[in-house]
């Protein structure tokens, strides 16, 4: 798409700031993730596992950040300063810069000091949110709906929960790119539904993933957080599976015995023996999965009912729990009198171990390693993170860089988000509604006080459950939530996202809002000024030609690639005046429709250079309004829909 | 129970003609006789209805006390004794709590439907449902792939790739003149899709709610206001832009899909919500119908009104849902519901065919032209798992529901092989891991299906059925009322 001479000169403004700014950038990165300099020809592209290729410092620019950020972090909350420091880096240093899993990432998502906190567990979030403590940045009115238990009720809520997870992930200070791998592997992956798990455990669930991710655990150490945790032990119901000791007879289901192997490792089946994967390998693992009862804590979140005092921990000995019930999780496991030696066959391979513990310890390598899993894991990161369609070519590549990674997530996401297979052209990747609200709301959202004095109700976890996308609910159940391609082949998703936004323009367009945050509290005020990040001019000024482009760049992250001339006059029009091109060009003709070619030539062509000329008066609340309409037209065009790869 | 208008001596297509002419002549505009309501009638539709997560039908079906074989009967109470009440002294008073005495007036073998399938039964024995015994849809025991195979109606397909057609998407190119695959619940699935990528939506039409299926417009009331401005922008925006990049854009441009959202919402939307203001309210009973799956009810709603607008749909085949059968544990809890949901007395099924019975029509009437077909992913194994509940298995029923359907039995009901050892010398019955044999592919059954809603439909929709496989002595040319 054609831009225009004076949208290119300002888009180099920040590019010079940010070279003045450079040795300050240096000094700003972390040990280990130096950039430095722009990357000298002679620096070699760095090595990547399998046959993964990085993009040159020459590919790498802002709109390959954007588009990792959007992939990986739900859009994240970078400046667009950091932004542009990422894109000066080499793509090596970068990377590791946007998405790690520290409880905190500040240059991914900036918080004033001190305020991460809970940031790595929704229980500890729920409860603050909920509180009256000095700290808390919730507005009184919206306390009582982050509640552990809603009103009166005497057991947990799930609204709470729904609420908390769906304003975590666009709170400042929270790392997005942590909690969309955990939301991955507990929605997606290894997933569970809260109908079955409860409230109490699939919140338990999450956090575990969330503390296993930080605490640097590998996939297979992932995949036996998964598999021993009492959240999937409850849903699947195993945790009630035992063997007889008396005559060794088993009582239980094969369901997650099955699972285990299909959903967590990928492994269907389909290279083995049909009788043997159905008879041993999967009759065997039930026979593993016996003694992982869950013990429970009275009175546990002060709720009445005993669901919700289970503890997502098992202990796999004989043992009395803290309600007195004797557990025998170690004698109802299979052959538990051979103790280390009680084996099962299982994948070819004797799996031994004394409790249903241990023997998932020693499953969990040899089905990480079969060649099934090998093949399928990374095809499914990819496939929720950065790609639809994935040809054989890239799926050999993909799988080699799978193998080579050792089982480190970290490092196989880094290399494939600075591959030059994600970064192609022919990459693209639909949104679900959980990743595309959820990055509506980080770009459209510019700070903690903006974040925490809208009302829970103009979040985004309203909108996404409107467009069937409600989290520890997947739509597959453990099959996982809703994904891009069901989003975008949903007509209704679509319906539904167009009536948000032009029923309720509000939601993303307000200017200010009044709140309290102690009940007997004086009025809090929050104004909306988009003047705080969107740049001015050389002269100082807000043209709406060139705050067009970049709240398209902002929300669409496509390098203004699809920002055609019908949307261009659309966005100038509200932007300039609040009122919808048809309107500007004649008042009596509301229903008149323009062509890109009437729009770029003739008079319609003048009218739209006048309206991409008007000067813009921020922080004028109508003004702010008028941005609010350009975003609410932006967030409904196609593109913020999915999302496609750059480099030719 | 059939309509009042199909008892009466006076088809309301006579009725409409005579109040027509009298409208005319007397100069009255129809408005004014509250005729906007456009009869139409309803084409031979299949409403392919997918019961998501393996559904154990053996529990729905089960042998009378009275069968012949009392070894097959013992084994079989031995076998799934726990999914039941611990209560029962014996198979004769379980049977008798939970079963309903069932005949097959074709043969006069006698067998069980679930109490909670009430209604189910009661259409049996009006002769309107099929029964085939010993169905596959798929060969394997994974929930993906066997509901890929069961949507594209290819019981061995061992690809797993959501990205192709299904069978009522082939359906509908089959029949041609635009014809749709209309999705009544949530998710668009497999099977609706068409066989050109890229535009595989092409004739899926989703009436998730057929009361609230169009974009939001603009009013004319207050051009001013800011629902109104953005409103007319995206509209102004898809309209146009949607026709330039129809011609500009390669086939595979990831973004087409949300034009022809656009342009199908719109196209439909409006047309379809105005014209059911105009005809029949939803009844009482269905607006406030009450059962446990509030999605289900939803969709039974939207049978009742597709069913009122087939033509401004273009209706070619229906897709329904209900999920919740990986009944792994305390079936007999999950299962009951679900079968109390679809198949109860007064409960979805029998309350919207209700309301479908009593609508106008001109020729035929719109619940003759319906038939059900419900699949699942695969059936459950034989015997009972420790936890009162079922694992995954291969072999099931195929059941099918419709006026135009010749009801009964086909296939052997209960395989007296279930109770003999096989050639490994196990006796399934007794055998955990063993399942209902598969002897029949659903291809079989769904061409004869296809057939009968446009002669030829069915070789063309499912080109490996004449070579799948078909239990000795089941044949399936008699399934429908010539």
């Amino acid at each position: 798409m054609q831009k225009s001479r004076v949208t290119k000169s300002w888009k180099s403004l920040p590019f010079i700031v940010i070279l003045l700014m450079l040795p300050a950038a240096v000094v700003l990165a972390q040990p280990g993730e130096r950039g430095g300099d722009f990357p000298p020809p002679w620096i070699p592209v760095p090595t990547l596992p399998g046959g993964l290729q990085a993009v040159s410092a020459e590919q790498w620019d802002e709109a390959s950040v954007r588009r990792v950020l959007q992939a990986f972090a739900f859009g994240g909350r970078a400046s667009d300063m950091q932004i542009a420091i990422w894109a000066s880096l080499p793509p090596k240093a970068a990377i590791g810069q946007m998405l790690n899993f520290r409880p905190a990432n500040q240059q991914l998502s900036p918080a004033e000091p001190g305020n991460t906190r809970g940031c790595t567990s929704l229980t500890e979030l729920q409860t603050l949110w909920s509180s009256d403590e000095p700290g808390n940045p919730v507005r009184v009115f919206d306390r009582p709906f982050y509640s552990l238990k809603y009103e009166n009720q005497m057991q947990l809520s799930p609204l709470g929960l729904f609420l908390v997870w769906g304003r975590a992930m666009h709170t400042p200070g929270c790392n997005q790119f942590l909690h969309k791998m955990a939301f991955y592997l507990t929605n997606y992956h290894a997933s569970i539904h809260i109908q079955n798990a409860g409230v109490a455990l699939i919140r338990d669930y999450y956090d575990d993933t969330v503390k296993a991710l930080t605490s640097g655990s590998n996939f297979v150490d992932l995949m036996y957080q998964a598999a021993s945790n009492g959240a999937v032990a409850l849903a699947y119901g195993h945790m009630t599976n035992y063997v007889d000791p008396r005559d060794g007879v088993f009582y239980g289901n094969d369901d997650f015995a099955r699972e285990y192997f299909q959903l967590l490792f990928g492994i269907e089946g389909t290279t083995e023996d049909a009788e043997y994967h159905e008879n041993v390998t999967i009759e065997n693992n039930a026979l593993l999965l016996t003694g992982m009862f869950l013990d429970m804590e009275p009175n546990r979140f002060e709720s009445e009912s005993r669901f919700d005092w289970f503890l997502s921990g098992i202990d796999f000995s004989d043992h009395v729990d803290a309600t007195g019930r004797q557990i025998y999780n170690r004698s109802a496991h299979f052959d538990f009198r051979k103790g280390a030696v009680s084996c099962l066959e299982i994948l070819h391979r004797q799996i031994c171990g004394a409790t249903a513990a241990d023997k998932l310890q020693a499953l969990g390598p040899v089905a990480a390693a079969h060649p099934e899993s090998q093949a399928s894991i990374p095809l499914k990161l990819v496939r929720f993170f950065g790609d639809t369609v994935i040809s054989e070519e890239e799926a050999t590549v993909l799988r080699a860089a799978w193998a080579e990674s050792g089982y480190d997530l970290l490092e196989f996401i880094h290399a494939y988000a600075i591959s030059t297979h994600f970064h192609s052209a022919d990459t693209f990747k639909y949104w679900s509604a959980f990743e595309r609200n959820i990055m509506i709301y980080n770009a459209n959202i510019l700070d903690g006080q903006e974040s925490f004095a809208r009302p829970f109700f103009t979040g985004p976890t309203l909108r996404m459950f409107e467009q069937g996308a409600l989290p520890f609910a997947p739509i597959r159940d453990v099959f996982g939530g809703q994904t891009g391609n069901d989003a975008a082949n949903d007509r209704y998703v679509f319906k539904n996202a167009w009536g948000a936004n032009v029923n309720n323009p509000a939601v993303l367009g307000a200017a200010q809002e009044i709140y309290l945050l102690e009940p007997d509290g004086p009025p809090q005020q929050w104004q909306k000024n988009w003047g705080l990040v969107i740049p001015s001019n050389i002269q100082g000024e807000y043209v709406v030609g060139e705050v067009a482009e970049w709240l398209w760049n902002r929300f669409i992250a496509d390098d203004g690639v699809n920002f055609d001339p019908i949307a261009r006059a659309q966005v100038h029009s509200l932007l300039a005046t609040g009122f919808d091109f048809a309107a500007v060009v004649d008042r009596y003709n509301l229903d008149a429709t323009f062509t890109s070619a009437e729009i770029l030539d003739g008079p319609l062509a003048e009218v739209n250079a006048e309206l991409a000329s008007v000067r813009m008066k921020f922080p004028d609340p109508a003004e702010q309004e008028r941005v609010g309409m350009a975003i609410n037209f932006i967030t409904m065009m196609p593109y913020v829909f999915a999302t496609a790869g750059g480099v030719e | 129970m059939k309509s009042r208008v199909h008892d009466s001596t006076m088809k309301r297509r006579d009725f409409l003609r005579t109040t027509l002419w009298a409208a005319t002549a007397a100069g009255l505009p129809l408005k004014a006789l509250g005729m906007e309501c456009q009869l139409t009638d309803m084409p031979r539709t299949l409403v392919n209805f997918m019961m998501q997560g393996g559904a154990d039908l053996r529990y729905l079906f089960m042998p009378a006390p009275n069968h012949p074989d009392s070894n097959y009967l013992d084994l079989i109470w031995s076998a799934r004794k726990s999914l039941y009440d611990s209560q029962y002294t014996g198979y004769q008073q379980m049977f008798d709590n939970e079963y309903l005495l069932t005949t097959d007036p074709g043969s006069n073998f006698q067998f069980g439907i679930h109490q909670r399938a009430a209604w189910l039964r009661e259409q049996f024995e009006l002769g309107d449902v099929a029964i085939v015994a010993n169905a596959h849809c798929s060969r394997n025991r994974r929930h993906d792939q066997s509901i890929l195979n069961a949507d594209a109606g290819e019981p061995d397909l061992d690809l797993l790739n959501f990205d192709r057609e299904g069978w009522g998407g082939r359906l509908v190119e089959y029949i041609g003149n635009g014809a749709n695959s209309v999705e009544l619940g949530n998710t668009v699935s497999t099977f609706n899709k068409g066989s050109i990528r890229g535009a595989r939506l092409q004739n899926v039409v989703h009436a998730q709610d057929m009361r609230d299926i169009a974009l939001a417009s603009p009013d004319e009331s207050s051009p001013a206001t800011r629902r109104n401005i953005l409103a007319r922008a995206l509209r102004a925006y898809y309209d146009v832009r949607g026709q330039e990049v129809a011609v500009e854009k390669p086939g595979n441009w990831p973004y087409h899909v949300f034009f022809q959202h656009n342009s199908a919402l719109r196209d439909f939307g409006a047309a379809v919500e105005s014209r059911l203001q105009a005809c029949e309210p939803l009844p009482a009973e269905l607006q406030e119908l009450q059962i446990g799956s509030a999605e289900f009810a939803q969709q039974c709603r939207n049978l009742f009104d597709v069913c009122q607008v087939p033509d401004a749909l273009n209706l070619g085949v229906l897709s329904m849902n209900y999920g919740g059968w990986d009944t792994h544990n305390n079936q007999a809890f999950e299962i009951g519901g679900n079968l109390q949901d679809i198949f109860g007395d007064g409960a979805g099924l029998a309350t919207t065919m209700s309301g479908i019975r009593n609508l106008p029509y001109l020729d035929r009437p719109a619940s003759s032209q319906l038939v059900f077909y419900f699949a699942s992913d695969f059936g459950r194994q034989l015997v009972a798992n420790g936890a009162a509940g079922t694992d995954h298995g291969r072999g099931t029923y195929s059941i099918l529901i419709g006026e135009a359907i010749r009801g009964g039995l086909f296939g052997e009901m209960f395989p007296a092989r279930e109770a003999l050892p096989g050639a490994d010398g196990q006796v399934p019955l007794k055998t955990p891991g063993a399942d209902i044999e598969g002897l029949t592919s659903t291809e079989r059954i769904l061409e004869a299906a296809a057939d009968w809603v446009e002669a030829g439909a069915g070789s063309a929709v499912f080109p490996n059925a004449a070579l799948s496989r078909l239990e000795p002595g089941g044949a399936l040319n008699g399934l429908f009322e010539s």
